[in-house]
């Protein structure tokens, strides 16, 4: 069930009027059971494997929380982390280890003739799995108490508006919001409408139509010039963050009308002055969950400079994994691996020499700028691999892109349909003048509702009315769903 | 109600309900614009090469010339090419100006079906009806895209339309301006160029001027067609309203399918076989099931066609649309001779 549905906003009338009108405990029941039937909808059968994982995790949670020695605590999480990662690979890189295998097998002249095993992963699996481990890890390291009441534990894994795409649930902050009552407030209703809205307008009006022109240039990167590769490539980027972005803002709107608090995904990632506030900004439950439970664990950069490099790299590769079970998106990682590596080498290299405090001062208006348009290429660069199904359509835009370009008669090249050019590049222009421009100057995600009346009514009937005028010819599914 | 209960409404406790003032004057602004352009009248909106304006052109053009017709022919561009209408009239023995070719490029059944209410009076005088449906006409899978049932099919019948097209189609109903402003500029600049060059010509049919056989393969023609092919109960049950509409004007309602080029249904039958044999069934049964005559056919060779009749996958040039005619008046014949 989609956000932008019309199921959904029946689904969503239905469970917030419950809502209202229930207690507490039966409001995190109605909730569990909303949840199960949302993610259910589509294909029900995946709701049996999510409840076995939360019973199993349930449980253990309280094993880990009752053990008495270290060690047994110890057990218990290494018990929680092989049943969650173990079937998070078996549905999801099961298919890609036997295909990588068969073809090494080949390679090395093995007779290999077995069926590559390829199984369908269930929707949001890498989300529930990443909150469930949170949720043991935290009870190990005493950050939290295990729940006692399942309910309060199944709606946290379950909650409907965080289940598909996140933001990835951290249970230290979350868990007490199902634990005690919420409350409601007008101010939560606007908040949470106008994040909503924002949301929708970023994915109707400019992720879809920017998602149908990139389509069409990464399906056959091989049939575009140069300049056709490279707006290609911006309409991806900008695709991807309003996509995710908005899945995202519509989903911290839902949960902020019940009273809810999701963290905030994104914070204007396009903006940063280098590829570590980039991924301070990007997808921040994500980035903020591999440093926590990944990048420290395996040392962080306490073990000197060139592990703290190693780590880095092995963390955004595991991140790049992560996606989806393909070498582009582990070579996608992997890039923002090295990235990170080099800027913090360049950094740490430009802190000895000048201190902190002079290399700020060096930041001005114009220099910050070149520096975020710099680090928007180097992010964009990356998403080549992301956003190519293969390595060999990812070459293929690369050589066109920088390499000599075969020449193509006017039959074979691809032109992007100027109208839908136009009409996409006016939705970002709208997106980023009305809505992340002036959350990025005042610091304020609803920044909108902060001004006059009239300037606010004008613009929320631009927001608005563009959503509705965009014409969506099927429901396009946001990208992260896949993963 | 005691704070224990199930039932006890306190989440809402200390909410300070305030008048939603930004909330009620955006979708102030945007209700008047919709109740705005709703009360200006229709044909002052539409250009004449949309759903609506080649409506609108059948009616001043066509039907505007005809008294009280006894054969009606609906349809899409399909049946406008493969009917005669004069040469049909003379081998009836009717007068001249007794059948009207009323297919609609592009139409659905829909659009078929609304012409004929809008004009029942004129058109309830018909003693025969024939339909002629393309076999994408019981699918929801081609696009649904600039079709007149945007804006003007029922609201709740939308709803049971497939998940992929049921939220756009019922925001279509809702919200009609999001059909209408994007036809605004055509009917702008077509008020003072008519788009619309065809004419009735002295056989009482629209042709377009001859086009150039195209000898491509027919995958993109097939992909349009059968993509997502489904046989829709919505669909069906718009034949299904029209012929009860027909039959209860006292007229008599015929189904049919033209055959496409053999070597374009030799293709269909390779790719999408199946799709054809469910699409032929529920005709079958629909037909059964109102009690009409059902005149398919497959192949061209049937009604004595050739591939070279044709123009293009479906379109007859005027040497296969004079051979058509003269089939369906012998058919016509033969079912007046059953009764």
């Amino acid at each position: 069930m989609l956000f932008n549905s019309l199921e959904f906003l029946v689904f969503f009338a239905v469970v917030f009027a419950l809502y209202c009108a229930l207690n507490l405990r039966w409001q995190n029941r109605m909730l569990l059971l909303a949840s199960y039937v949302f993610y259910g909808w589509a294909e029900p059968k995946f709701v049996v494997l999510m409840a076995l994982t939360t019973i199993a995790d349930y449980f253990i949670g309280i094993r880990i929380d009752d053990s008495a020695t270290p060690l047994d605590r110890k057990r218990w999480l290494t018990a929680s982390i092989v049943l969650n990662l173990g079937l998070l690979g078996t549905f999801k890189y099961l298919g890609f280890a036997s295909g990588n295998l068969h073809a090494l097998c080949v390679w090395l002249g093995i007779d290999a003739n077995w069926e590559i095993v390829k199984l369908a992963p269930p929707a949001g699996i890498s989300f529930y799995t990443f909150h469930e481990i949170s949720y043991v890890t935290d009870i190990y390291r005493k950050h939290i108490k295990a729940a006692r009441k399942f309910e309060d534990f199944a709606v946290f894994i379950s909650f409907f508006p965080q289940l598909v795409a996140g933001p990835i649930g951290r249970a230290s902050w979350q868990m007490p919001q199902f634990q005690h009552p919420r409350r409601m407030s007008y101010e939560g209703w606007s908040e949470g409408l106008t994040l909503f809205v924002i949301g929708m307008f970023r994915k109707i009006v400019v992720a879809d139509p920017l998602g149908a022109l990139a389509k069409n240039v990464f399906e056959h990167p091989e049939r575009c010039g140069r300049w056709t590769l490279l707006i290609g490539l911006y309409c991806f980027a900008f695709q991807i963050y309003a996509d995710f972005a908005g899945y995202s803002d519509m989903a911290r709107g839902l949960a902020r009308f019940m009273g809810f608090g999701l963290i905030q995904n994104f914070e204007h990632p396009y903006f940063s002055t280098n590829i570590t506030e980039f991924w301070r900004r990007w997808h921040i439950s994500l980035s903020t969950w591999l440093r926590d439970y990944l990048y420290i664990p395996l040392g962080g950069n306490r073990r000197g400079t060139l592990r703290t490099y190693v780590n880095l790299f092995l963390t955004m590769f595991l991140g790049g994994l992560w996606h989806g079970a393909s070498w582009n998106y582990a070579v996608w990682g992997m890039l923002h691996g090295v990235y990170l590596a080099i800027h913090k080498w360049i950094s740490e290299g430009q802190t000895r020499r000048q201190g902190d405090k002079e290399t700020r001062r060096h930041g001005g208006v114009a220099l910050n700028i070149l520096k975020a348009l710099a680090t928007f290429h180097l992010v964009a660069l990356a998403w080549i691999f992301f956003a190519s199904k293969t390595f060999e359509q990812s070459f293929a835009f690369l050589t066109g892109l920088f390499g000599k370009h075969a020449k193509l008669s006017a039959t074979h090249l691809i032109a992007l349909n100027k109208d839908e050019l136009n009409a996409a590049a006016a939705g970002l222009f709208v997106m980023l003048l009305l809505i992340d421009v002036p959350q990025y100057v005042k610091k304020d995600q609803y920044a909108i509702l902060r001004w006059p009346f009239a300037a606010r009514v004008a613009a929320f009937v631009l927001i608005v009315l563009a959503t509705i005028l965009t014409r969506g010819a099927e429901h396009v599914p946001f990208i992260y769903f896949k993963f | 109600m005691s704070r224990s209960s199930i039932l006890n409404f306190e989440s809402l406790e200390g909410v300070k309900l305030r008048l939603p003032a930004t909330l009620l004057a955006v979708v102030g602004v945007i209700a008047a614009l919709e109740i705005g352009l709703r009360l200006i009248p229709e044909k002052s909106l539409v250009p004449n090469l949309s759903r609506q304006g080649e409506i609108f052109f059948m009616e001043r053009e066509v039907l505007s010339k005809f008294d009280a017709p006894k054969i009606v022919l609906l349809g899409s561009s399909r049946i406008r090419r493969a009917i005669v209408p004069a040469q049909l009239d003379e081998q009836l023995g009717l007068k001249k100006g007794s059948t009207i070719n009323l297919g609609l490029a592009m139409a659905r059944v829909y659009e078929s079906l609304y012409l004929y209410e809008r004009n029942e009076e004129k058109l309830k005088s018909a003693e025969w009806v024939i339909l002629n449906v393309d076999e994408w006409h019981v699918s929801t899978g081609p696009k649904m895209s600039n079709s007149l049932y945007e804006t003007h099919g029922p609201l709740l019948e939308r709803l049971k339309f497939p998940d992929r097209l049921r939220t756009r189609l019922f925001l279509d109903g809702v919200f009609n301006m999001r059909v209408t402003l994007k036809l605004v500029p055509g009917a702008l600049f077509g008020r003072t160029k008519d788009t619309q060059t065809l004419k009735l010509d002295e056989n009482n049919q629209i042709l377009p001027p001859p086009r150039a056989e195209k000898l491509e393969t027919y995958d993109d023609q097939i992909a349009m067609f059968y993509d997502r092919f489904d046989v829709n109960g919505i669909m069906l049950g718009h034949i299904e309203k029209l012929a009860n509409k027909v039959k209860a004007n006292g007229g008599r309602f015929v189904l049919m399918q033209l055959p496409n080029r053999a070597a374009y249904q030799t293709e269909v039958e390779r790719t999408h076989g199946q799709d054809f044999l469910n699409e032929r069934a529920a005709l079958e049964a629909l037909a059964a099931k109102l009690n009409v005559p059902l005149l398919f056919y497959r192949l061209p060779e049937e009604l004595g066609l050739t591939d070279a009749n044709y123009e293009d996958y479906g379109h007859l040039k005027p040497d296969g649309a004079a051979i058509v005619t003269k089939f369906l008046g012998e058919k016509i014949q033969e079912l007046k001779q059953k009764n």
